[in-house]
């Protein structure tokens, strides 16, 4: 069990995350805090072809942070795990680099993102994808289950890190690989800024 | 239990793209940029 402070009430902090990402998943043309979409991917400079193959569905609600792939592909074959798999955009550009012998699991809290990241895996003919709605820090996955685990732009928007990292931990195979793109601050964030959901959330 | 070959991407502003000018002086303040990180985990277990 994780001894960590939590500066915030957590559930208040779920359901504020829930109703944001369920807003990107319905309104992709609405403009929030973060940049979404396509074009987004784009500058990033995600992975083609594979990135040009996920349609537009769930590319026009990628919200992450960065680009996970940039450092190097996943290759064929393997169990890739993404925490927080939103609409889907990373993990059915995993699932094209994994091929039809490796397996993708995507876990996710928002069921709107799920069900779009659904909805793509069956339009690309992806029969070897699984969605759990799950809180990242109680993964529903057996130890040592999976191979590699990416995310992006999701662990920073929860409290208790710790927690997470134990569980990627707990499910990561010896030899496995962690690669992930999040948010890196360069200043200390003060203890009153750190109880401010909207900074959370934002 | 150990990690090695730990590596860094690049920085990417990801907020200075936001739509919103609070949120682009939010993130200047703090220094709030996207970043990727890899990492293997020991063989020993």
């Amino acid at each position: 069990m994780s001894t960590t402070q939590i500066p915030v009430d957590v559930d208040v902090l779920r359901g504020e995350i829930q109703k944001t990402y369920t807003e990107v998943s319905a309104e992709q043309d609405k403009d929030f805090l973060f940049p979404t979409g396509r074009s987004w991917a784009d500058d990033l400079d995600y992975p083609q072809p594979e990135l040009s193959r996920v349609p537009d569905a769930t590319v026009e609600s990628f919200a992450g942070v960065a680009n996970p792939f940039a450092l190097g592909r996943i290759p064929r074959g393997l169990t890739v795990l993404d925490l927080g798999c939103g609409a889907g955009t990373d993990l059915l550009i995993a699932a094209q680099m994994v091929g039809p012998e490796g397996r993708v699991i995507g876990v996710d809290m928002t069921p709107a993102m799920l069900e779009r990241a659904g909805r793509s895996a069956r339009e690309m003919g992806l029969d070897d994808v699984d969605l759990h709605e799950s809180l990242i820090e109680s993964l529903p996955l057996g130890d040592a289950s999976v191979d590699v685990v990416i995310s992006n732009g999701v662990i920073d928007l929860v409290p208790d890190k710790a927690a997470v990292f134990s569980e990627i931990d707990r499910v990561l195979r010896p030899g496995g690989r962690l690669q992930v793109a999040d948010v890196v601050v360069h200043t200390e964030v003060s203890e009153d800024a750190r109880k401010r959901i909207d900074l959370w959330t934002g | 239990m150990g990690y090695t070959d730990i590596t860094q991407g690049e920085l990417v502003d990801t907020y200075a793209r936001s739509a919103f000018d609070d949120t682009r002086r939010k993130a200047a303040k703090f220094g709030a940029m996207g970043s990727t990180i890899a990492a293997t985990k020991s063989r020993r277990g």
